[in-house]
C-alpha cells in the first residue's frame, strides 16, 4: 500500500495538533562529546552557543570518560564493531558473560542477562516470567518502559498510588488469590526525583508473600554508600527478586540493559524474553566501555561523593534564593514553576544565559505540575554550579517567582 | 424455504418507551444470543473454529461484556463477566496512565 495523500495529510494534522499544543518535541544538536560543558546548535543553523548542561542522565559524568573511551576503543580492535546476531545464535562473546558477572557482583544478585536498552528489558521480563494466573501491582509513576512491558505481559495489571504503602497493602491483600503477585516500583522516580520507600515494599512483599520488581535505572551507580541503588540504600541489598537497570545513565551512557535477580529468572529471561532473542546482541564497544565504568565505580565512590555533594549544594543554593523544589535526595531536582507557558519561558530565557534545561508539563507530568527538571552530575565543578545558580537567580526575579509557592504562582500564572 | 442471503431483522422502539442502555445491550445480546446457538454449524463460526483446532489451538469462547476507555491517544480495554467487573478492571488498567511520564 502507497503512502495516499489522505493518510499523508492524517498524519501532518496530527503533527499540527501536537505543534498547537506546544508539546511538538524539538532536538538539539550538540557539536560534542556529552560533558558539563557543550556547544549547543539550536535552532537548527543556528551559530553554536556555549551551555552548561543540566539535563542529562551523565550522573557520574562518565559518558565521555578518557578511560572509557580508551576502553571502547579496545573492545573494538579485540572483539569487533558487531556480532551481526542475536545472544543465543552466535552472538555471545566472553566480555558480554564478563559484563554480566560484574554487574551481578555489583547489584548483588544471583545472575544477570543483557539486553540491547533497559527498555528491552522491561519490554521483556514481566511476560517471560509471569502468566494469566498471576498479578502485576506497579507504582501509578513507573516508567513508561515498564507501562509497555506490563501491556505486554498476561498476567493481571494492578496499580497503586504512588508510593502510597498503605495502598499497596491493600492491594496485595485484595489479590491473595493469585499465583504470584508481583510489585513493581522505580528505584528513583524520573518525574519528581524521590526514592521508592524499598525496605517498607519489601516488607509487604514478605507479609503478602509477593516478589519485588524494581527498575534503577536512575539509581545504578550512585545512591546507596557505595552506589548500589536505592536497595542499597535502604538497606535491602539482596531482597529484591528483579532489578532492571541501564547502561544508557549514570553507567557510562551510551546504551544497553539488564535484568538482574534471582537466577531462575534470570534464566527464564535467556530462555524467553523476546526482546532478547530477537533483538541484536549489545555491540561489543559498548560491553568494553559498561566493563571499565563498572570497575572504576566498583572500588571507589569519589564520583558518587561529588554527586552527593553537587546534588546538595544545588539543592541548597536554589532553595536559598526561593525556588519551590520537590523534596529529595537523588540528582533529579525539578524545580516547580506549574504553568506550562511559564516552565517553557523560563528554559528558553535559561538556555540563553547559557544554561540547558528542559522544561516538563502536561501530558508529561500531572497537570498544573509544570517543571524544570534539573540534573546533577558528577561532571559539574562548582564553578558549573554557581553559574547555573546565577543563571536562575536572575531569570527567577524577571519572572517574580523567587520566594512564591504553589499556590501563589498559579495565582499569578495561571495553571 | 432456504436461503444463503443474510436477513436482518429490526424492531422499532417507540419513543415512549425510555430504555435505558443496559437494557438495550440486554435486548441485543439476547436476541444475538438465540442467534448464535440455533445457527450451530452454518455461518462460518465452525470453520474458524476446525482452522483453530488444526493449528493446535485451545480455543474458549463465551459472551462477555467490553469496557474501553480512551483518553487523547492512550486507549485501554478491559473484558470479563459483568458491566461491575469490566469497569473495575478498567479503573485499574487506566491507573497507570496518570501521565506519559518523564524519560
Amino acid at each position: 500500500m502507497s503512502y495516499s495523500a489522505t493518510i499523508r495529510e492524517a498524519h501532518r494534522q496530527l503533527l499540527d495538533e501536537l505543534e498547537e499544543k506546544g508539546l511538538y518535541k524539538e532536538e538539539r544538536y550538540i557539536l560534542g562529546p556529552q560533558k558539563a560543558d557543550i556547544e549547543v546548535e539550536y535552532p537548527a543553523g543556528a551559530a553554536p552557543a556555549e551551555v552548561i548542561n543540566f539535563c542529562a542522565n551523565n550522573y557520574l559524568g562518565l559518558s565521555s570518560h578518557p578511560a572509557v573511551i580508551e576502553a571502547a576503543h579496545e573492545g573494538l580492535r579485540s572483539h569487533g564493531y558487531g556480532m551481526s546476531s542475536v545472544r543465543f545464535i552466535c552472538g555471545t562473546q566472553d566480555i558480554h558473560r564478563t559484563l554480566e558477572h560484574k554487574l551481578t557482583e555489583f547489584l548483588g544478585t544471583e545472575d544477570t542477562i543483557l539486553f540491547p536498552s533497559c527498555m528491552d528489558a522491561n519490554a521483556g521480563v514481566f511476560e517471560a516470567v509471569l502468566g494469566p494466573e498471576d498479578v502485576m501491582i506497579a507504582d501509578r509513576l513507573v516508567h513508561a518502559s515498564i507501562i509497555d512491558g506490563m501491556r505486554l505481559c498476561s498476567a493481571m495489571r494492578d496499580t497503586y498510588k504512588h508510593s502510597d504503602m498503605k495502598h499497596l497493602e491493600q492491594k496485595l491483600e485484595e489479590h491473595q488469590d493469585k499465583r504470584v503477585r508481583l510489585i513493581i516500583t522505580d528505584g528513583v522516580f524520573s518525574m519528581d526525583g524521590d526514592l521508592a520507600k524499598m525496605d517498607e515494599i519489601v516488607a509487604l512483599a514478605k507479609k503478602y508473600d509477593a516478589m519485588v520488581f524494581s527498575d534503577e535505572s536512575h539509581s545504578s551507580g550512585f545512591i546507596g554508600k557505595t552506589g548500589r541503588g536505592v536497595h542499597e540504600h535502604c538497606g535491602v541489598m539482596g531482597e529484591i527478586d528483579i532489578i532492571t537497570t541501564t547502561l544508557g545513565k549514570g553507567l557510562g551512557g551510551a546504551s544497553g540493559g539488564c535484568v538482574s535477580g534471582r537466577k531462575e529468572i534470570v534464566e527464564l529471561c535467556r530462555q524467553k524474553a523476546r526482546p532478547y532473542l530477537f533483538s541484536n546482541t549489545v555491540a561489543p564497544v559498548i560491553v568494553s566501555g559498561a566493563i571499565k565504568v563498572l570497575d572504576l565505580i566498583s572500588t571507589n565512590t569519589e564520583r558518587r561523593d561529588k554527586l552527593e555533594w553537587n546534588t546538595n549544594y544545588w539543592r541548597e543554593g536554589l532553595t536559598r534564593l526561593g525556588f519551590d523544589l520537590k523534596p529529595g535526595e537523588s540528582p533529579i531536582v525539578p524545580v516547580m514553576l506549574y504553568n506550562a507557558k511559564l516552565a517553557q519561558d523560563v528554559a528558553r530565557e535559561l538556555y540563553h544565559e547559557g544554561i540547558y534545561v528542559v522544561g516538563f508539563f502536561f501530558p508529561v507530568v500531572p497537570q498544573a505540575a509544570a517543571r524544570i527538571r534539573t540534573q546533577l552530575s558528577a561532571d559539574h565543578d562548582q564553578e558549573h554550579l554557581d553559574k547555573g545558580l546565577a543563571a536562575f537567580a536572575k531569570i527567577g526575579e524577571k519572572y517574580e517567582i523567587l520566594g512564591l509557592g504553589k499556590q501563589e504562582i498559579i495565582e499569578r500564572y495561571g495553571k | 424455504m432456504t436461503t444463503t442471503t443474510p436477513r436482518t431483522i429490526t424492531v422499532e422502539i417507540p419513543a415512549c418507551l425510555e430504555l435505558p442502555a443496559d437494557d438495550e445491550q440486554v435486548l441485543r445480546t439476547t436476541l444475538e444470543t438465540i442467534i448464535t446457538l440455533v445457527s450451530g454449524g452454518c455461518g462460518g463460526a465452525e470453520r474458524h473454529l476446525g482452522h483453530l483446532h488444526e493449528n493446535d489451538w485451545q480455543v474458549n469462547w463465551g459472551l462477555t461484556w467490553i469496557a474501553r476507555a480512551r483518553r487523547g491517544t492512550v486507549y485501554e480495554e478491559a473484558t470479563g463477566a459483568s458491566k461491575q467487573e469490566v469497569l473495575a478492571q478498567l479503573d485499574r488498567l487506566t491507573g497507570l496512565h496518570e501521565v506519559e511520564g518523564t524519560p
